[in-house]
């Protein structure tokens, strides 16, 4: 059993969190405490969502450049159709379940792009990203939203636990986080026990063989941009919930796109092996995270945070390299490819 | 005798070219049937038919008995039909274990996956065809070799009844080929006909008990179990509808200066002490085991790899040990390379374009502008002076079959004049009219050119065929020099196959 676990893709990345955070903890105990799991859990609640997003995608073989922008999308335009008509009172679930079917129908766009058009699909979702912001803009609305509905604010102020720091702030932890756990185990449990999952990794492994095996890989593809779409839709809900001051702008989650893909990156190996991803992507997350947060927490200036998760980034990737059979052997390889 | 599978005078075109023209076969049950033809021929077609990723525009197709009209890549699993594709259609990213199972998973339709019961028929299966491996590795982390056994169990853990194997030897040893045969033997005995797709006609006679020789959509000849065996030579007559004469280069040795000379080149660990002279004229070959260094030989005398010791003389002058391509180019040296689809050519750029990808930085001027209109008319002298079937000029490299391909590579380095061609297996996976152009081609060059030749393979055939003079490596070594004229084609393959 433990051997199993050594030789997973994703136990370099687990040596690399572990010895990130027993870095950052000896320099700064406070960054242990429950207050500041409690914090990293609420940074984590929307990345991880929209991770998800991205690591179904990459998992059938493709890129998304535009689940960001959908899940945005998808929330906006609720909370403002919402507001206009004055609806203040409606259920959770509503809201739910329209950002969803918006979340939906915008990544069916995109499966059509992808599997009926066979366009490239990062230069297709670059397309979609572009074009929902414009349509955002120019049809929708380009102004905040002062007032969200009465269930979403519910939502966004549901904890499960506080704590304080040694400075006495507060710190809670969101309940919203629980719907970001639960997409994570269905997922998990979707991509490595079920046949479906299976066929989501065999489309991405070779979709030639995958057609060769029976598989429909349409419909496959069908499916996993429509699950992609709920993922977004509830993600922009959870963010725009969560969002406490910042209130739901159109365009406000573009650009954290490279976060989502760099945790599946780390999250799914070098050798893109078909096994684990969830469990990758959700520590990749974590990881990515844990270092923005707390980089300030041990004195090192937010401005280089990017700095520092770039390299980490690479640490990670060199690593998953080195359990393959030494970085150097992969370089040598790269240089006499046959 | 029962048939799995029956076709009758089937027709089947693509966009108003014949590839099916009134094609008949038949597969009886546990028989291992050998279907031979050139590129193009329709095989492929012919087995995309049977696996259901093709309809037929007119025909008869039976398959156990039932008579369909189209036929699903589902329905013809669910018939026991199998095909195990040249690239065999394996998943990287998965297991050996899951890998043999996918299919099985996929067609089952249950929504849940016992992974112990995945592993256990894995394993069952490896079993059954002695196939010592764990079942865990990944599949991208496999060998050719390895993979076509994966391929192989796979097919059988669905209860195959045909086994269609594409072009299954081309990548495999000689130690390699053997272990399939056997499997194949061993199948058969238990019921499974095979069918057997391939160029290589001496493997084909080894293992098949039947033949259908395919030519332009339609069966030209067909053998059953227990009738006389054809001999190659018929063989080839019946595929290309020509007769080819064997007959060996013949070189009178002179005393001029070698054009290249090798003196103890090495290169640790793949070879070492390599010496040889090659003159004017002459048509050299290399032969050897997988493995024995003759590729990586090859590459060194064109700076794909740079040789560790030893020197290389040019036309008596001392030119050291090639650093980069540059240098071979330098001395005249063209190489066309083994793996033409991602070495040798442009694939996506035209053919047009290809035939001048050598020579055309000499067309620039000093600004960098290309002068079109030398160039294009070097491009018609180069494609002229071959004939390449089905040749549109400005399609795409690989609008064109393994053979033609390879032709325009030799277009290409020809434009350059090169003193020295290294050509290193320059046929593999070509049919056998081609095959047989292209040495053609590399004869004539050298007897009316002057160019001297440097042919790496291990296909006897293409040896006796092109060489006046071949030289075994065994282990990095040469092992001894043969004249192909005091030679013949079995003595040659037991020489290489000793140990």
């Amino acid at each position: 059993m433990i051997k199993k676990v050594e030789k997973s893709s994703q136990f370099a990345l687990f040596l690399l969190f572990v010895v990130t955070v027993a870095i950052f903890g000896i320099i700064n105990p406070d960054i242990l405490t429950r207050a500041s799991l409690f914090s990293l859990a609420r940074t984590c609640a929307v990345p991880a969502i929209f991770a998800l997003a991205i690591m179904i995608i990459m998992v059938i073989g493709e890129l998304d450049m535009s689940f960001c922008m959908i899940g945005a999308f998808a929330s906006y335009s609720t909370m403002h159709f919402l507001t206009e008509r004055e609806m203040s009172n409606v259920s959770i679930f509503l809201v739910f379940l329209m950002s969803i079917a918006i979340g939906v129908v915008l990544q069916l766009f995109n499966w059509v792009l992808v599997d009926r058009l066979r366009l490239q699909s990062f230069i297709a979702t670059l397309g979609t990203q572009s074009f929902l912001k414009g349509t955002i803009l120019a049809f929708v609305s380009s102004s905040y939203i002062y007032k969200l509905p009465a269930s979403v604010n519910k939502l966004g102020t549901w904890y499960l636990a506080t704590a304080s720091y040694s400075s006495g702030v507060a710190s809670q932890l969101p309940g919203a986080i629980i719907f970001t756990l639960l997409m994570y185990v269905a997922l998990y449990l979707t991509l490595e026990h079920t046949n479906f999952g299976r066929q989501l990794y065999a489309v991405g492994g070779d979709a030639d063989a995958a057609r060769r095996a029976g598989i429909n890989v349409s419909r496959v593809r069908f499916f996993a941009f429509l699950i992609v779409g709920v993922i977004c839709g509830v993600g922009g809900v959870v963010h725009n919930s969560l969002g406490r001051c910042s209130l739901p702008m159109p365009t406000d989650l573009v650009g954290t796109e490279l976060t989502g893909i760099a945790a599946v990156v780390l999250g799914r190996g070098s050798q893109m092996h078909a096994k684990g991803i969830a469990i990758g992507t959700l520590l990749g997350i974590v990881l990515l995270q844990f270092i923005s947060n707390n980089l300030i927490m041990i004195g090192i200036p937010t401005y280089y945070q990017s700095f520092v998760t770039g390299a980490i980034i690479f640490a990670g990737l060199v690593m998953q390299m080195r359990q393959r059979g030494g970085l150097l052997k992969v370089l040598r390889k790269e240089v006499h490819a046959e | 005798m029962k048939n799995i599978v029956t076709i009758k005078d089937m027709y089947k075109s693509f966009y108003g070219a014949m590839a099916l023209n009134g094609m008949n076969f038949t597969v009886n049950e546990g028989e291992v049937r050998c279907l031979i033809g050139e590129n193009g021929c329709g095989k492929s077609t012919m087995i995309k038919v049977i696996s259901g990723f093709h309809g037929f525009d007119s025909g008869e197709l039976q398959i156990n008995g039932k008579t369909y009209r189209k036929i699903t890549p589902a329905e013809s699993i669910a018939e026991g039909i199998q095909v195990i594709y040249q690239d065999f259609a394996l998943f990287p990213n998965m297991t050996i274990a899951e890998n043999i199972m996918m299919y099985s998973t996929v067609a089952g339709k249950k929504a849940h996956i016992n992974w112990k019961e995945v592993r256990q028929r894995a394993v069952d299966t490896l079993h059954k065809i002695k196939f010592e491996i764990d079942p865990d590795i990944y599949i991208a982390d496999l060998n050719v070799a390895q993979k076509q056994m994966v391929a192989i169990c796979r097919a059988i853990v669905q209860n195959a009844k045909l086994l269609i194997m594409d072009e299954p030897t081309t990548a495999l040893t000689t130690k390699e080929v053997e272990r399939l045969f056997s499997i194949v033997r061993q199948l058969k005995s238990e019921g499974v006909s095979v069918l057997f797709v391939s160029h290589k006609l001496d493997e084909v006679i080894e293992i098949c008990d039947s033949y259908t020789v395919m030519r332009n959509g339609e069966d030209v000849y067909c053998s059953n179990k227990g009738d006389s065996k054809l001999t190659k030579e018929e063989m080839v007559f019946y595929m290309t509808g020509k007769k080819f004469d064997s007959q060996t280069y013949h070189y009178e040795q002179t005393d001029a200066q070698p054009v290249l000379e090798l003196k103890e080149l090495t290169m640790e660990p793949t070879f070492r002490n390599i010496s040889l002279k090659l003159h004017q004229g002459e048509i050299l070959g290399i032969t050897g085991l997988l493995g024995c260094g003759r590729s990586e030989l090859a590459e060194a005398l064109f700076g794909l790899r740079i040789a560790t010791g030893g020197q290389i003389e040019i036309n008596g002058k001392d030119v050291g040990i090639f650093k980069n391509v540059d240098d071979a180019l330098r001395c005249g040296i063209a190489y066309v390379p083994e793996d033409r689809l991602t070495e040798g050519l442009h694939l996506a750029q035209s053919i047009a374009d290809n035939s001048i990808s050598r020579i055309v930085r000499n067309y620039a001027n000093c600004f960098g502008v290309l002068r079109i209109k030398a160039l294009r008319s070097k491009q018609t002298e180069g494609l002229n002076s071959m004939s390449v079937a089905g040749m549109v000029p400005q399609n795409p490299a690989n609008s064109l079959s393994g053979g033609n391909q390879q032709k325009i590579v030799l277009i290409k380095w020809l434009a350059s004049n090169p003193d020295i061609l290294i050509l290193n297996c320059p046929t593999v996976g070509v049919d056998v009219g081609a095959k047989n152009d292209i040495h053609r081609i590399v004869r004539d060059l050298a007897r009316d050119k002057g160019v001297g030749v440097i042919i790496i393979s291990n296909d006897m055939y293409e040896i006796m065929q092109t060489c006046n003079r071949v030289l075994l490596m065994k282990n990095g070594m040469i092992d001894q020099e043969i004249q192909t004229s005091e030679a013949t084609m079995d003595a040659l393959e037991e020489l290489a196959a000793a140990d």
